[in-house]
């Protein structure tokens, strides 16, 4: 199995030159002052574009400017962000606390609700139950999330206000754990939703799939009860879709969840991303466009790790 | 004393009824045989005994278990018996075991469901129970996933499973259909010993007239749902009342039969198909086919036989792929394959084709017939006007070109797909399995159909095939594989008569006889263990593990065995350093 | 024994109905599909025929009534800057509507073809696309569209069309693939091979079409996954830019008067919420009609 993960892991590391390598070319590539323009934006004055100019080298050729890059990320320094002259490194530490917990939160309602509720559904198919539920989900799906959390905030402040919930930046639960939970609830519910409804769908299926295998049939003719039955034959079984999916899951939205933070202020890793673009930082975009492809190649990994214990038939190869 | 009563028993699924006014009666000790085609309704007969079918199924009638009676009981009584009173053993043991558990705690599972044991003690009874079906290293198997088990073994577990709480009745579902020849007569070995120990009911469910003939008592067949004609086994093969029974005997071809072939005829001169030391290696070495020689020469059938994993797919893969092989040579038609360009090579196609066994898969259901005997013509730039000629060779109709193929029947199916093939006009066809997908009845006119047109357009077939009784009534020369290697070759009375090699003669004596009485007095030695893979290291005769000989052989001979791999000496013997002239 | 044509049972009289019937019949048989299918034409026709029914045009200014809740006169109320809001959004659920299908259909074009030559042919030419596959699958998708698309200029929505299925064909193909795989090894595709038809002919005749129930119910749904991420592009500035309109530029202006002016706001959310809902019900009723067996996987 190490060879895999270290098989892995180096391809990993391709990858992640290969994002760098994009990202670089997208911002660099081109004539200098064209290029400084780009970075500086249409309305800057002539000066500004030409310091940029002169401070990131564009005169340089490609090829020096390139393996210079590559020559300070290997070294960790993402470099500093234009706008606000802080080390990008600190400022995606900073935010990446709000980004974990959101996604931890979230993640722990939406498997939960998710699961329970594609097994409710599949033992019971085409009952008043099912129907209930999957017409729910059908509903959740259709939510974009920025709607929902919109109504959410509007909800909170018009309807529910005692309840002292309100959209704003990540408070750590170490500080104020009220304000962390009043902050966080929102937010955790919004992107639970969405996700809780594919995942009901998914469980849902995969748990018919199972259900209808031969296995099963064999298991109630052994006399098993029908509880052990649906659990340790049918829904066991029937997780590794679900399991593989949200490892998939995860990895994107670590990288990304831009859209909640979004909404309601959290000042996360997406927040930070938005910024940087409309700002035209440069340094933190690459520097976050890197950590994300690298959030998505070590939860790959995981997810094959976690499938080929989950499903003996799978060889790592 | 009757254990299982079935009366009047009817199920339903939706508007198609399955069964219809099903009655039997089976004592301890006793094995019934439920035989019929497919459709006939038995399997659905079985589950609805044991309350298994899916919840859309209307079961009607009477199910009496020691006088106890079933349909309609509640779930919690039915759950009780399950695994305890009443056991069931299924077709596809893979399918049927979960694959992420491991077997013994699955068999150890069907223990605690039902006894008060503890995990321990569960376990330590899942592995004598291993041991009682024949498993080697019990203890060690039973810490093993099911897809790391072959099929015999794996049935073996599920027979473990059924017998492990001392089952009043077992039911088994079409058991070892799919399972090898030699498997199989193990299989049924062991269900006899099962029976044996625990004393129960046994029904049999199957579509193999032989196996029923070998290890039923009394026999009940089935046809659309209904029972047509029951009787202790002797009575219903030596004198079926009914003309569907009837049919079915006659339909079903007998290994001991001899074949009406012409004995002493010259072979013609000109081989269509030479194969010389092929070897198709795949990584790592693992040779599935190891030096293999043969050839067919025009007009000829040359049957291929061998049980699963001796490589014959693989060896038609490999001569329709008209490619050049790494080792040894491939020669169609005098042309040899390593030296095609690809002008000549889909030249050669028109000369060369192929006959699937699965009637389903090998028709692309997205196309109508017109379309499917139409494409190779189109391919070849031949005039489309001979698909309905075509048709007509096969006994269809032409106008059912504008059909699809899902509104035929298997046998219907098989026909176009032999009409597919014969469009280019070829000289030698490759059918693999071209009847195992079908009933037993339809079967016979597609073999009908094949001789009339061998005979009709002078075509050679390489016909690979595992029904031996099948084989030995169509073909001219036999090529029995083993593990990538010829066992032996000849002709097809020779090696059916006076078989050489061990293996042949295992293979011969395992293929049940549909004759209860000749069937009973034939000695039983299935032969040991199950093929080898390919991937281990073979020095030597690659036979000697199960050969029954083998043990036998003084300490030279043996060590040649072990050392000296065995060579086939020119068309017509076997590959074996003992090989004797001895019958059966 | 003759052959058993006779025997046998003969096909059926009347012709079997084609698949095509089989699979509309079952689809319009749920509630799903109706409600699906006519919320979806209702859509449609408020979209491309409602603006020419009103009485202004998009780039008309109502200087008598700002911000001004919903009339006779403005169904939907108007904006700050005095458009009619009923015009305005139609324009903008035309473009997403129109931006949606495309992806979708490119999207689901381009994953058919990589999947199925990858699965198809295996060995090199997979190994290579899976490589690109797994590449694209980790470029963090909205950061780059973002980043390129104050470059697009303005009315480059067909380059916004690219870049959006760009990112949308990996997880498609990799299906595709999957069952291309298991396809190649089936009798009808070895029959073709031994007939002596090329690769890239069996491709397209044998393994694509036997999938096709496959791709036309992911297109479906690719439908709604790309109306939401042009929306939420949008939402941020990055999508479609003005003077073009489209849902989420709307939403996005509206959310910072929807406390009280709520007209602003709620009919664009509404309606995407309603578009979404209908192709979802929509592709939902279509994976059911090919096949009713499945309970519905993937995604």
């Amino acid at each position: 199995m190490w060879r895999f993960v270290i098989r892995r892991a180096l391809f990993g590391l391709l990858v992640l030159w290969l994002v760098a390598t994009t990202v670089f070319l997208l911002f660099f590539a081109g004539p200098a002052d064209s290029v400084a323009r780009r970075l500086a934006g249409p309305r800057a004055p002539q000066e500004v574009v030409n310091q940029i100019r002169d401070t990131l080298g564009l005169d340089r050729p490609l090829t020096q400017q390139y393996l210079g890059f590559l020559n300070k990320l290997l070294h960790g320094d993402l470099g500093t962000s234009f706008i606000s002259q802080t080390p990008v490194s600190t400022l995606i530490m900073a935010s990446l606390p709000a980004t974990l917990w959101l996604v931890a939160g979230a993640a722990a309602l939406w498997l939960t609700a998710g699961v329970t509720g594609g097994v409710i559904c599949a033992t019971a198919p085409r009952s008043l139950r099912d129907r209930l539920i999957t017409v729910t989900v059908l509903a959740g799906i259709s939510l974009p999330t920025f709607v929902l959390g919109i109504f959410m905030i509007f909800l909170a402040l018009s309807v529910f206000p005692w309840l002292g919930l309100a959209p704003g930046p990540y408070i750590p639960p170490l500080e104020d754990i009220r304000g962390f939970f009043q902050v966080m609830i929102m937010p955790w519910i919004t992107l639970a939703v969405v996700q809780a409804a594919v995942y009901v769908r998914l469980t849902r299926g995969s748990m018919l799939d199972t259900l209808g295998e031969d296995y099963i049939r064999t298991a109630r003719a052994k006399g098993a009860p029908e509880h052990r039955v649906t659990y340790r034959h049918g829904l066991r079984a029937a997780l590794t879709p679900v399991v593989t999916q949200f490892g998939v899951d995860i990895g994107a939205l670590l990288g990304g969840v831009v859209v909640t933070e979004s909404v309601f202020g959290l000042q996360g890793l997406g927040q930070l991303m938005i910024r940087s673009v409309r700002d035209g930082d440069l340094p933190v975009i690459i520097g976050a466009a890197v950590l994300a492809a690298a959030f998505i190649v070590v939860a790959n990994i995981l997810v094959d790790i976690a499938y080929s214990f989950l499903d003996p038939r799978v060889r790592l190869t | 004393m009757n254990v299982l009563e079935v009366r009047d028993l009817g199920v339903r699924f939706g508007e198609v009824p399955a069964v219809r006014g099903l009655g039997f009666a089976v004592a301890g000790g006793e094995v019934l045989g439920v035989v019929g085609e497919s459709g006939s309704g038995k399997s659905a007969a079985v589950l609805a005994v044991l309350g298994l079918l899916p919840p859309k199924a209307v079961v009607t009638g009477s199910v009496r278990l020691h006088g106890r009676e079933l349909v309609g009981a509640p779930d919690k009584e039915l759950t009780a018996l399950r695994g305890k009173a009443l056991a069931m053993v299924f077709q596809d043991p893979l399918a049927a075991l979960t694959p992420v558990h491991r077997v013994g705690a699955q068999i150890a599972e069907a223990v605690r469901v039902h006894q008060d044991l503890s995990r321990r003690q569960a376990w330590a009874r899942a592995v004598e129970l291993l041991d009682l079906v024949g498993i080697a290293e019990p203890a060690r198997a039973a810490r093993a996933f099911p897809h790391e088990f072959s099929g015999g073994m794996r049935q073996r577990v599920m027979i473990a499973m059924a017998v492990a709480n001392d089952p009043d009745v077992l039911i088994c579902d079409e058991p070892t259909t799919a399972l090898d020849v030699t498997v199989q007569a193990q299989v049924l070995e062991v269900l006899r010993d099962a029976r044996r120990e625990t004393g129960a009911a046994v029904v049999f469910v199957t579509h193999d007239l032989g196996v029923v003939a070998g290890i039923a008592d009394r026999v009940l067949v089935m046809r659309e749902g209904r029972a047509v004609e029951s009787g202790p086994v002797e009575e219903v093969f030596a004198r079926p009342r009914m003309p569907y029974t009837r049919e079915l005997l006659a339909a079903t071809p007998r290994l001991d039969r001899e074949a009406a072939v012409l004995r002493g005829v010259p072979r013609p001169p000109v081989p269509v198909l030479r194969v010389e030391n092929l070897v198709k290696e795949y990584r790592r070495g693992v040779r599935v086919v190891d030096r293999v020689s043969l050839d067919i020469r025009a007009g000829e059938t040359l049957g291929l036989v061998g049980e699963s994993g001796c490589g014959k797919t693989t060896l038609l893969m490999e001569i329709l792929g008209l490619a050049a092989p790494r080792h040894g040579r491939v020669v169609v038609f005098g042309r040899d394959t390593a030296r095609l360009g690809r002008r000549d090579r889909l030249a050669l196609r028109r000369d060369l084709q192929i006959v699937f066994q699965d009637p389903m898969a090998s028709l692309d259901p997205r196309m109508t017939v017109h379309d499917i005997l139409a494409e190779p013509l189109r391919m070849h730039r031949l005039p489309l006007d001979r698909v309905p000629e075509l048709l007509r060779l096969v006994g269809l109709a032409p106008e059912h070109a504008a059909r699809y193929p899902q509104d035929f029947s298997g046998g219907q199916r098989q026909r176009i797909a032999i009409a597919r093939a014969l469009a280019l006009e070829p000289r030698l066809l490759v059918l693999d399995e071209p009847v195992s997908a079908l009933d037993v009845r339809i079967r016979a006119g597609v073999v009908e159909l094949l001789a009339e047109l061998k005979a009709r357009l002078g075509l050679a077939y390489l016909f690979v095939a595992h029904d031996l009784a099948l084989v030995r009534r169509i073909a001219d020369r036999v090529a029995v594989m083993y593990l990538g290697r010829i066992a032996e070759i000849g002709p097809a009375e020779r090696v059916f008569s006076a078989p050489r090699h061990p293996y042949t003669r295992a293979l011969l004596a395992a293929v049940p006889l549909p004759d209860p009485v000749a069937e009973r007095a034939r000695p039983r030695v299935p032969l040991a263990g199950e093929t080898p893979s390919p991937a281990g290291p073979l020095t030597g005769c690659r036979f000697r593990a199960r050969c029954p000989v083998y043990p036998g052989l003084p300490e030279t001979a043996r060590s040649r065995c072990a050392g000296e791999e065995p060579e086939l000496e020119g068309q017509d013997g076997a590959a074996c350093h003992h090989a004797s002239g001895g019958a059966r | 024994m003759t052959t058993d044509v006779t025997t046998e049972a003969p096909v059926a009289a009347p012709a079997a109905p084609s698949r095509r019937r089989v699979v509309a019949g079952r689809f319009l048989a749920s509630w799903r599909g109706r409600a699906g299918l006519a919320l979806l034409a209702a859509l449609f026709l408020l979209a491309f025929a409602g603006p020419p029914a009103a009485a202004w045009s998009f780039e008309d200014r109502d200087f008598l009534a700002f911000l001004s809740p919903p009339t006779a006169a403005h169904w939907f109320g108007t904006t700050q800057s005095g458009a009619d809001v009923f015009v305005v959004t139609m324009h903008g659920m035309r473009r997403s509507l129109l931006i949606g299908l495309l992806v979708a259909v490119v999207s689901t074009a381009v994953a058919a073809v990589v999947g199925a030559f990858a699965g198809y042919y295996l060995g090199w030419t997979d190994r290579v696309l899976g490589w690109v596959t797994d590449l694209l699958l980790v470029l963090p998708a909205f950061l780059i569209i973002a980043v390129l698309s104050p470059a697009l200029g303005q009315g480059a929505w067909l380059v916004m069309v690219g870049l959006l299925a760009a990112f949308m064909w990996m997880v498609t193909s990799k299906m595709v693939r999957g069952l291309a795989v298991s396809l190649r090894k089936r009798e009808y595709v070895l029959a073709a091979r031994f007939m002596g038809v090329p690769g890239y002919k069996i491709i397209f005749r044998h393994v694509i079409p036997n999938m096709s129930s496959l791709l036309i119910v992911d297109a479906t749904l690719n439908v709604s996954a790309a109306i939401l991420t042009e929306t939420t592009l949008s939402y941020f500035g990055f999508g479609v830019r003005p003077p073009e309109v489209s849902l989420g530029g709307l939403i996005a202006d509206g959310a910072a008067t929807a406390l009280y002016a709520p007209w602003t706001f709620w009919f664009a959310a509404g309606l995407l919420i309603l578009t979404i809902l209908a192709v979802n019900l929509a592709g939902d009723a279509l994976r059911d009609a090919f096949d009713p067996a499945s309970g519905g996987a993937r995604r």
